[in-house]
């Protein structure tokens, strides 16, 4: 494109701002494109996202070039009532599964893992058979294993370099069925909480979907703030 | 034709212009990129007018098509230019009037002083068919092997072309698992 | 072979009347597709009985109606509009050239091209409703939606190649004619799968959902609201019923059928495949687009260029 002629009308003020944001800035992305680079929080409070969280993401495109992870902490009269909840770790992982059926785009087969959770919230007998179908129906969805394969492979190098528990091993479907095992195994306690800060290394690079897959199947029951920024800094 | 269709034919071509010149007096990427597509599709809908009813179909279906692809270039790549700010998509105004006006000139010309023959006969029965032989006649099986070879040569091309091939893919000795940064669905 | 009406006898013959009929009659299919998926969605949920999938269509279309319109920041507005109707529009230009029996309303001889081009039009309306909302997961949904298409469109095109090389036309009244004895679907199976997934992806729909996907916040429709919501999601239906009612004379004999008249036929039959493709959506699984383009060029158009190449065998062959 030949600038030399071209009349410069356009008003190269860097304080262009439509309606009050200010422009996107460049940035190199994977490809070494220069692309416009954007600044998402995903969370707090999303649908099938883990409540508390926020990932605030760097976009290029819908490919999360880097991200930072934070748990908003729960207000002082919220504290109290975390203690009470009582439901297991058999029925938080239910919860996850239902959460990365739907985020697979498996109405139907999330609405089963939702009724499955409800019963063994409740303390039905036939959960457990239900459960079984639901487990034999996702083992049979090719669709789900072909969307779910080689996502986020975690080895057992990669789990212990980032201290976290070896049920997480393999790729997102390996870890769905990890989830629908645990569900089997009722009466377990909620898995330890999760390092937030071991989040961004597994989704960057991904774009959004299979970030928010990612995130689903790691079957979060309780996050782990580790330090923030600020206790950080205080320590240094 | 019936008055209708006159008048349907030159309101599409006013449409056509005024669509055409909205490409660059709109302030966003997008918005120029559809009134491209809008001018097309006039255009495509004039040639249904004249009879051509498959090319006319078809350039409506191409252009639509292009256009979308073209707005995500065109979004990627004018990078300064944001939605719905000033912006100027004219370059080199004065060659670029003085070739515009010159050419509409010539061929206005030609349109008008030129002494068009007065047919001769009528069309034939099955006219794809006749204009098919006249044209391409012995040399059909020339013709045949042209589209192949013509494919081949683009594949060739853009693979010649491509930035990252199988080598950096697989390494040096084309054997292992592919490194790519988001694996396909084939699972090649 | 039919004779060629000039276009200007045919827009003449397409009164007023005829049309509103025709969007009439789509607008039956959409309310038959829209309850369907409410009960098998009230269903699937495990609501008891069939009151509340009945009235969910009609109870979600009465509240849009009277919800607030919300807006963004600086939204293109009229591309945003432009786009959300859009959708309604293109089904409604693809149903008039599908014949009702012996009546069409817009006999054009080359039809079967005008619904490829009417289909491609929804390439721009979606994504013209990603981008005009000026929001983050709205436009991911519209180049979501881009990217699938790439991968379905090339298959789809090739698939309605297959019918009017058998039926030596591109005047869809004369490939319906042209399965007398032996419906296409029959010896173009490919063909018509791949034409299937070809409509349940342009209209955005259960396994080609992508751009309006859940991890999205609802993609493209992530920001419209009210009436335009209402619009967006009838042009869905609308494609979804347009393209099974393309189906019937292309794949599934036209009016052909014992006992009952051609017309009626037509509209059993769209909606027995109507009411196939809705109950697609809960069943399967979301495709990727990014893992989509590779299946779509690497098996699905592969698999449909042979199918022409047989066809193209017989039909010379035959003729």
């Amino acid at each position: 494109m030949d600038h030399g002629d071209m009349d410069m009308d356009m008003d190269m003020d860097m304080d262009m701002s439509p309606g009050g944001i200010a422009l996107a800035k460049g940035g190199p992305d994977r490809d070494g494109l220069e692309m416009d680079v954007l600044h998402v929080p995903l969370g707090p409070v999303l649908p099938y996202w883990p409540a508390g969280l926020v990932l605030h993401c760097t976009l290029h495109g819908d490919v999360i070039a880097a991200a930072e992870a934070e748990v908003l902490a729960p207000g002082p009269d919220e504290a109290d009532q975390a203690d009470e909840v009582s439901a297991t770790g058999a029925v938080r992982s239910l919860d996850n599964v239902v959460s990365l059926l739907a985020l697979a785009g498996w109405d139907a087969a999330a609405a089963e893992a939702r009724r499955v959770r409800d019963d063994l919230l409740d303390g039905d007998g036939h959960a457990a058979e239900r459960l079984q179908r639901l487990d034999r129906r996702v083992r049979r969805s090719v669709i789900l294993r072909w969307s779910l394969r080689r996502l986020a492979p975690l080895g057992p190098d990669d789990l212990s370099a980032r201290d976290l528990p070896a049920g997480l091993a393999g790729d997102t479907y390996d870890r769905l069925l990890a989830m629908l095992d645990r569900a089997g195994r009722g009466g377990l306690a909620p898995l330890q909480p999760f390092p937030v800060s071991a989040l961004p290394d597994l989704v960057v690079g991904l774009d959004l979907a299979a970030a928010r897959l990612v995130v689903a199947g790691l079957d979060l029951h309780e996050l782990d703030p580790g330090r923030t920024k600020a206790q950080e800094e205080s320590h240094a | 034709m019936s008055v209708v269709a006159d008048v349907a034919f030159w309101v599409l071509g006013v449409l056509a212009v005024l669509a055409g010149a909205a490409v660059f007096v709109v302030d966003s990427m997008a918005r120029a990129t559809y009134a491209l597509a809008v001018s097309f599709v006039a255009v495509g809908l004039q040639v249904l007018f004249l009879q051509q009813t498959y090319v006319g179909v078809v350039v409506i279906l191409m252009m639509v098509m292009e256009m979308a692809i073209m707005a995500v270039y065109m979004v990627m790549f004018m990078g300064m230019n944001p939605a719905l700010m000033p912006m100027s998509m004219v370059h080199d105004k004065r060659l670029a009037l003085a070739a515009a006006i010159g050419t509409f000139l010539v061929l206005a010309a030609g349109v008008l002083l030129v002494d068009w023959p007065a047919r001769r006969g009528s069309p034939p029965p099955d006219a794809t068919r006749a204009l098919g032989e006249a044209l391409m006649g012995h040399k059909m099986l020339v013709m045949t092997v042209i589209s192949p070879v013509m494919v081949a040569t683009i594949v060739a091309g853009v693979v010649l072309a491509s930035a990252r091939t199988r080598y950096d893919r697989y390494g040096d000795d084309l054997r292992g698992a592919p490194d790519d940064p988001q694996p396909g669905g084939v699972g090649r | 072979m039919p004779e060629l009406v000039p276009l200007a006898t045919a827009v003449q013959a397409a009164a007023p009347v005829w049309s509103l009929l025709a969007a009439a009659i789509l607008g039956c299919l959409v309310m038959l597709a829209a309850v369907l998926d409410g009960v098998l969605s009230a269903r699937g949920n495990g609501a008891a009985g069939a009151g509340v999938g009945l009235r969910r269509p009609f109870a979600e279309a009465a509240r849009l109606m009277r919800q607030r319109r919300r807006t963004t920041i600086e939204p293109d507005s009229l591309l945003w509009r432009i786009g959300g109707a859009g959708l309604l529009v293109a089904a409604l230009l693809m149903v008039a050239v599908v014949p009702l029996g012996r009546w069409t309303v817009f006999d054009l001889d080359v039809g079967v091209v005008w619904f490829n081009a009417m289909d491609v039009l929804v390439w721009a309306f979606v994504w013209l409703v990603g981008w005009g909302a000026n929001s983050a997961p709205s436009l991911v949904g519209g180049y979501r939606f881009l990217a699938l298409g790439l991968g379905y469109e090339l298959p789809l095109m090739f698939a309605l190649v297959a019918p009017p090389i058998a039926a030596q036309s591109l005047n869809v009244g004369a490939v319906a004619a042209a399965q007398h004895g032996l419906w296409f679907v029959v010896w173009m199976p490919v063909a018509f799968v791949v034409y299937c997934l070809g409509v349940t992806a342009f209209s955005v729909w259960g396994p080609f959902a992508a751009a309006i996907g859940a991890d999205l916040a609802g993609g493209v429709r992530a920001e419209l609201s009210g009436v335009d919501r209402l619009v967006f999601e009838l042009g869905r239906y609308a494609l979804l019923a347009a393209g099974a009612a393309f189906a019937v004379p292309m794949f599934l004999g036209g009016g052909a059928g014992p006992l009952l008249p051609d017309w009626a036929w037509v509209l059993v039959k769209t909606a027995v495949l109507l009411a196939a493709l809705v109950g697609l959506r809960r069943r399967l699984p979301v495709l990727r687009p990014d893992k989509l383009m590779e299946v779509g060029w690497l098996v699905l158009l592969p698999a449909v260029l042979v199918q022409d190449l047989v066809v193209a065998v017989v039909a010379a062959g035959r003729g």
